[in-house]
């Protein structure tokens, strides 16, 4: 029997998201980023593989998700597609225009997985994200104060108009009863000593989309590896 | 100072694959850290049959910690017994333990080690490795010392090694722990210290079983290794294409690793004067070279008319020394490798100066590792980018996209283990799903994009329109600081030798004795010259660069 759920290090999380994202037509700059938004997720309780295989499966099925366009109005930026927006191709971007204009507020219109959003956001400057429900300021000290109406359906939410910004004075987000801090560095270092828990069938799907980037073997092709034809029985 | 050599110099496939080792290659340090900290090893579980089948533990006691390797060998049948990564079953099975494993663990690593990349490993566990006996080494040594004889230096000369690693797995692959879990630890700090440590322990383990095994053969008969045969005894490796990505996915590392050895060689040419000591310590180690070289045999031709020639080049140093002016003589030894040797004599020159300037450049071992992975400037404008471009990557623009074979080969992954190969643009498929390592084509891409934007443009909002480009933008704009992690050659022309590529990382590990199998595959021997477990100190612990065959007394002593 298949277990429900197997533990993953954050660098198989790298690894195989990466090339999944390639696997599914995502260029390598692009899914290297994915890569690493996944694995800061598991710092907010968030499974890395179901996001990753929600985003991909999206863009598989379809590639126009990827098609974003960018526009400055004022001091503020824009991001949309031709209707929901894949996460993958946004989630970059708007950490992108925040880093090359600190004081301007992104707006990211329908994003497919804004979930997804928060794993760029961690690794971006000091900002403030938001989507309906939602809210998180990640501070320059590390910590990340969120606070959400539906914790448990945070996986799955979306598409939903996203906003960063830079981050307020003081933490003035509506903390209410549904409020966690999350010290980034604690976090991913607990990812690191205990591994990751990822649902399995996840992960398994995960991985299907990663051999696309595999070349089938051949007789040639395993003749001319290296170390082929050596005797090694010396 | 003088100036650090600088990275067109250094960074090109040519001199890479002529690299050897130095003082801070990394089981270089490893070595003098254990010694430093007066590391304790003892062997915690030994259940090895008379045949040297079955499990053991070794363990290294670190000031704050412990750590275990877990080994587990078997008989292998002869046909199976293959190198590759494509290999399903090996001589040895090896986990490195973080802490001291327990009955449960040792249980589990029982069925997974052996399993290698099928198994599946925890946090608990650092590294993942298997080795292959050389079986004529290994035979011949339990032979000798069953029957009570001195193993035949010359074979071992050969050899080099008992056993030899085929592949060393850490950083969380397979499940096991990932470096983040141990980057912060002091004895860590450095590359691959925790890889080196499996590698270190494999060592022992080797020369332990065989003389338990020759102990139950021989029974009375039977002697122990002398330790000057012990100590010339290393750990082989074979190593194949896996280590090119490497290489190029991780620029910031590779930059911190070259910086560290070309500003030691910068800070060494800069000394206005060669005290007497540090000119006898350089003869000594002068003449031990040129007996290493004289050892230092191989089958491929190449690699061999280079040999020869590096044993007329020390031979000429040598000769060359008392020369040395008084005012800046390493500056001027350095100089004369360059002006007169081969690329290997010029590195190996290298090698020679760094070595006994230990209190002068050690302490640049501990930059050799990086924290930091390289990021996107997007607030860059696209006319600083072109800028960057047209004057970092002028070598990638200078290619001929044109010219027969420049664009031939393709790097993949196979669906065989993922074994990395190398295919041909022309005759094989899979170069639509090739890994992305043609650093100069895509920047050349790159460069054509740009052309006609506008100039004030931010990189944000052409990356966004551009995303293909992404990679290739980040990686410019890291390469701008981090010069020495780029190789600044093709990696898809058909007259790339990747070798280089495996030469240039295992010389970074310390490894010696290049023994190239192929264009494509490489062993080689790691620690030969140690002091094993039982005699590091401070006084062994760092003379073992260009190990030599030991001169022992003509009989076993009794």
């Amino acid at each position: 029997m298949t277990p429900a759920a197997l533990t993953v290090s954050l660098n198989e999380i790298g690894f195989f998201a990466a090339r999944a994202a390639v696997g599914v037509g995502v260029p390598f700059g692009l899914a290297e980023d994915f890569a690493g938004a996944l694995r800061r997720l598991p710092c907010f309780g968030l499974d890395p593989a179901v996001v990753g295989l929600s985003c991909l499966t999206a863009l598989d099925a379809d590639p126009s998700l990827g098609r974003i366009g960018i526009s400055k109005r004022g001091d503020r930026y824009a991001i949309r597609g031709n209707g929901p927006a894949s996460a993958v191709y946004v989630g970059p971007s708007m950490i992108d225009c925040l880093r090359a204009a600190p004081d301007s507020p992104v707006l990211a219109r329908s994003v497919d997985r804004p979930a997804l959003a928060l794993g760029y956001a961690v690794g971006g400057p000091p900002m403030r994200i938001a989507w309906p429900g939602f809210c998180a300021d990640l501070g320059g000290d590390g910590v990340a104060r969120i606070s959400t109406d539906a914790p448990e359906t945070l996986s799955a939410s979306g598409p939903a108009d996203v906003v960063l910004s830079a981050p307020v004075g003081s933490p003035s987000v509506p903390f209410g009863p549904r409020a966690a801090e999350v010290d980034i560095a604690s976090a991913t270092e607990r990812s690191a000593a205990l591994g990751v828990t990822v649902d399995a069938a996840a992960w398994s799907g995960l991985m299907e989309l990663f051999r696309r980037c595999l070349v089938p073997s051949s007789e040639r092709s395993r003749a001319s590896g290296a170390g082929a034809g050596l005797v090694d029985a010396d | 100072m003088a100036s650090p050599r600088p990275p067109e110099q250094v960074m090109r496939l040519a001199r890479m694959g002529a690299s050897h080792q130095t003082r801070l290659s990394f089981m270089r340090s490893l070595t003098r850290r254990m010694a430093r900290e007066n590391w304790r090893f003892e062997r915690l579980r030994f259940d090895i049959d008379s045949d040297g089948y079955g499990a053991s533990v070794y363990a290294a006691h670190a000031p704050e910690r412990t750590y275990c390797l877990v080994a587990f060998t078997r008989d292998l049948a002869p046909e199976l017994r293959t190198d590759r990564v494509i290999a399903e079953a090996w001589d040895a099975a090896f986990s490195l333990f973080d802490g001291i494993p327990g009955d449960d663990d040792v249980a589990r690593l029982a069925h997974g080690a052996p399993r290698q990349e099928a198994g599946r490993f925890g946090p608990g566990d650092l590294v993942l490795a298997r080795a292959n006996k050389s079986l004529r080494a290994y035979g011949h040594v339990v032979d000798a010392l069953a029957a009570g004889r001195r193993p035949d230096v010359d074979l071992l000369a050969e050899v080099g090694y008992l056993m030899r690693t085929t592949a060393v797995y850490g950083s969380g692959k397979f499940g096991c722990a990932d470096r983040e879990k141990i980057a912060g630890r002091a004895e860590m700090r450095g590359a691959f210290q925790v890889e080196m440590l499996l590698v270190y322990l494999v060592r022992w383990m080797t020369v332990d079983i065989v003389e338990h095994v020759a102990r139950r053969r021989g029974g009375a008969n039977a002697v122990p290794m002398d330790p000057a045969i012990k100590r010339y005894i290393g750990i082989g490796n074979s190593t194949g294409l896996g280590m090119a990505p490497f290489l190029v996915k991780h620029p910031i590392l590779i930059d911190n690793w070259v910086r560290a050895r070309e500003t030691a060689l910068a800070r060494v040419r800069g000394l206005p004067s060669a005290p007497p000591d540090r000119i006898c310590a350089l003869r000594r180690l002068v003449k031990r070279l040129r007996r290493h070289l004289e050892e230092w045999t191989v089958e491929d031709a190449r690699q061999r008319s280079r040999i020869e020639t590096l044993r007329t080049e020390a031979a000429d140093f040598e000769s060359r020394l008392a020369d040395a002016p008084s005012d800046s003589p390493w500056d001027w030894l350095y100089r004369l490798a360059e002006e007169r040797y081969s690329l290997e004599g010029q590195e190996l020159v290298v090698s020679l100066l760094l070595e006994p300037h230990g209190d002068l450049v050690d302490d640049l071992a501990d930059d050799m590792h990086a924290d930091r992975t390289p990021e996107l400037d997007p607030a860059m404008t696209v006319s600083e980018l072109r800028g960057l471009i047209d004057s970092r990557y002028r070598w990638a623009l200078d290619i001929d996209p044109d010219r027969a074979g420049s664009q031939a080969r393709f790097w993949y992954y196979s669906e065989d283990k993922l074994e990395p190969r190398l295919g041909n643009r022309e005759t094989d498929i899979g170069a639509d799903r090739e890994m992305p390592l043609a650093t100069a084509r895509d920047v050349r891409a790159l460069r054509r994009s740009l052309r006609g934007r506008r100039a004030g443009l931010p990189v944000a909002e052409f990356v966004a329109a551009h995303p293909r480009h992404r990679h290739a933008i980040r990686r410019v704009q890291t390469i701008a600081r981090h010069p020495y992690g780029e190789i600044r050659d093709s990696l898809i022309d058909a007259d790339l030798r990747p070798l280089d590529l495996l030469r240039f990382k295992l010389a970074f590990f310390g490894a010696s004795k290049f023994d190239p199998k192929s264009d494509l595959w490489t062993r080689v021997a790691m620690f030969q010259g140690a002091p094993m477990p039982d005699e590091l100190d401070s006084a062994t612990a760092d003379d073992w660069a260009f190990p030599v065959r030991p001169e022992i007394p003509p009989k076993i002593p009794q």
